[in-house]
């Protein structure tokens, strides 16, 4: 061989023995990239096949859970099945048990406001109606109407007839009445055989007119028990209307009954209106002696309560009082200052009459007029109270061109009987005007001896226990011509305190000068005068009388 | 208990005419003062008979308590699904008129006579 070939081929066996080391490290390179490759398939491998795994069961599981939701599904469905059924059920029982509720208690409801045999309703719906239909008038112009009807004979026909025949009657009239009048119309059985008809918005034409309806149409009527006819029907009516014949429900029915009353004892078989009644038809007199709110004051007083023919007698007490020297009093202010010091003065006196009972009616001018129907002792106290508020009122005036003030007040008393026919109260006026021209009479006398209060015997008759008020005879005086003597009293109660202190300790010799004095024996009486005098030096009735005894001395001597 | 007896009513059954009859006035208040008679009601539905007559022409009063009791006892005639139920009222008592028609809404295949 040659040498170039030789190296030639040692080159090409470095080359190669080169590239053999190269392909070597090639090869190892390849064979970590083989295990890494491999290592990491088995790992995702394992990874996959965990994965694979956890999605099977996770689907499993959905298949169960999807079996047990429609399983639950059909329960729920059955269920609601059921509770759509059961609440069906429910609403039904629901509905008919509250329409079962209502329609008893509309049963019995009507029950509560008829009457069972006439079939009309009964008294006491009767009273609500009426105060429904007195509202009705507050905000407005409104009248109403009511007809009594009462049946005539009716005991005859239960005492003749038996009862049956009595209700068989009740009944047949109540139809009549129901069928003859309005549908807003209220018609009641009132009593045992009366009954009576509410007409809403009816005036006192309309409601005559159909009282004259119904009276001549019952006797048309034809009524037989068990085929025996039981005679001719006939009935007796009074009607009044609201506002006309009273003020309240309670006046308009008892004008009503009044009425009937009157057509009962005038013959029966005939229709009454309250106009005829005379208490309406004197009610224009009555107006201008005596104050209209007196004869309300004092029938509120009494208990009438629908009572038949009970004479009640009741005391009224008058009280007069005016301030003294008023003429002068006011010509010296103005006409405004005039007009506030009356309602100053009412204001402060006010207060002591109501609290005691008494109904202030202002008179004229600066005088007062008060009522009380309790008791003289009401008005005593009120008096007294009234003098001790002036006294008070005085210690606030001290000034010069202000005199203070003194009232004097009288009081006096009757007894008056309140007449109550069928629940209607009349008085007699006469006795009222008398009571108080009266008291009024013995006020101007309280100027004349300069007291502050005097009262008249009846009054002090009157009193509870006289022996609580300082109280003296004063005179008995004759007031009227043909009229008997009344004796007054002083009471003194208010006098300034050591003023009432001396007249309490006088008292008895004063009295006992005043018999002295009445018998004749004038120096006795002129003595025991002196004495009480020298006590209370101020007392103008010990002057007055002192006077009369030495006018009388002298009268003596020289006859 | 067939039967429950006071001095305004009287509740009891006859099995041999299969009737329940309820007679008088019953004003019982509430749930508690009915438990006896919906025990009888109960006890006749359990026995599961063909036929079940409810007569009521004798109760003149009912209030509302009462009607609710029967009305429930209606609806478990229903739910037994083979009693048949027949109710007898009367014509000249005003309520039974208005509130009998409504059992037959609870349960269609009542009959009302």
């Amino acid at each position: 061989m040659s040498p170039e070939k030789n190296k030639d081929l040692q080159q090409e066996i470095e080359h190669l023995r080169s590239q053999i080391d190269f392909l070597k490290l090639e090869k190892n390179d390849l064979e970590v990239l083989l295990e890494t490759t491999l290592a990491h398939a088995d790992l995702i491998e394992a990874e996959l096949h965990e994965s694979n795994e956890r999605l099977k069961a996770e689907v499993f599981e959905r298949e169960r859970i999807q079996v047990a939701l429609e399983a639950s599904q059909a329960n729920l469905k059955a269920l609601l099945r059921i509770l759509s059924q059961e609440k069906k059920d429910l609403e039904i029982i629901l509905e008919t048990t509250v329409e079962h509720g209502d329609f008893v208690e509309n049963q019995l409801h009507k029950q509560t406001i008829c009457d069972p045999l006439t079939g009309l309703f009964n008294r006491r719906y009767l009273e609500c109606c009426l105060i429904r239909e007195v509202k009705k008038a507050e905000n407005q112009e409104y009248s109403f109407g009511i007809i009594m009807v009462d049946i005539d004979h009716f005991k005859k026909f239960n005492d003749t007839f038996g009862h049956k025949a009595g209700d068989l009657v009740l009944k047949k009239i109540g139809t009549f009445l129901l069928k003859h009048i309005r549908s807003t119309d209220i018609a009641c059985r009132y009593g045992g055989e009366e009954l009576t008809v509410i007409l809403p918005e009816a005036g006192i034409e309309v409601t005559k007119a159909k009282a004259e309806k119904i009276c001549e149409g019952v006797k048309q009527l034809q009524a037989k028990y068990l085929g025996q006819s039981l005679g001719q029907l006939t009935v007796s009516v009074g009607v009044a209307c609201f506002p006309e014949h009273g003020r309240t429900a309670g006046e308009v029915i008892q004008a009503a009954d009044a009425a009937l009353y009157l057509a009962k004892t005038e013959g029966r078989d005939r229709v009454i209106t309250a106009e005829s009644l005379p208490l309406f038809q004197a009610n224009i007199t009555y107006e201008r002696c005596i104050p209209q709110q007196f004869l309300n004051f004092l029938d509120r007083q009494t208990t009438v309560d629908f009572k038949h023919n009970a004479d009640v007698q009741k005391n009224m007490t008058v009280l007069f009082a005016d301030i003294r020297d008023f003429q002068n009093l006011s010509e010296s202010m103005t006409p405004e200052d005039n007009f506030k010091f009356i309602n100053a003065f009412l204001s402060r006196i006010r207060p002591a009459i109501v609290k005691h009972n008494g109904l202030l009616n202002h008179y004229v001018g600066n005088a007062v007029m008060a009522l009380f129907s309790h008791s003289a002792d009401d008005a005593v106290k009120a008096a007294i109270a009234m003098l001790q508020e002036i006294t008070e009122y005085n210690q606030t005036r001290q000034r010069p061109e202000r005199p203070p003030l003194s009232m004097g007040i009288a009081i006096n008393t009757s007894s008056l009987i309140l007449e109550t026919m069928s629940g209607y109260t009349q008085v007699d006026g006469t006795v009222i005007s008398d009571t108080i021209s009266l008291a009024s009479r013995l006020q101007r006398l309280t100027q004349h001896y300069e007291l502050s209060l005097l009262i008249s015997h009846y009054t002090f008759l009157g009193l509870e226990d006289a022996n609580q008020y300082g109280i003296r005879i004063i005179d008995q005086v004759q007031l009227q011509k043909n009229t008997q003597g009344i004796t007054i009293y002083e009471v003194f109660e208010a006098d300034p305190p050591l003023q009432r202190q001396g007249k309490i300790a006088t008292v008895t010799d004063f009295e006992k000068a005043l018999l002295l004095y009445k018998i004749g024996s004038f120096s006795e009486a002129l003595e025991l005068f002196q004495h009480c005098l020298q006590q209370v030096p101020e007392d103008r009735v010990t002057q007055v009388y002192l006077q009369r005894c030495q006018e009388n001395i002298h009268r003596v001597n020289s006859m | 208990m067939q039967e429950i007896q006071s001095d305004d009513y009287k509740v009891w059954y006859d099995p041999d005419t299969m009737t329940i009859y309820c007679q008088g006035s019953l004003r019982l208040s509430g749930m508690d003062e009915y438990a006896p008679i919906v025990e009888l009601l109960n006890e006749v539905v359990e026995q599961n008979p063909s036929l079940i007559i409810l007569n009521l022409q004798g109760l003149e009063f009912l209030n509302s308590s009462g009607i609710s009791i029967i009305s429930r006892f209606v609806i478990k005639v229903r739910q037994k699904n083979n009693i048949k139920m027949i109710v007898k009222g009367s014509d000249t008592i005003p309520w039974q008129k208005k509130s009998l028609k409504n059992l037959q809404r609870l349960m269609p295949s009542l009959s009302l006579e």
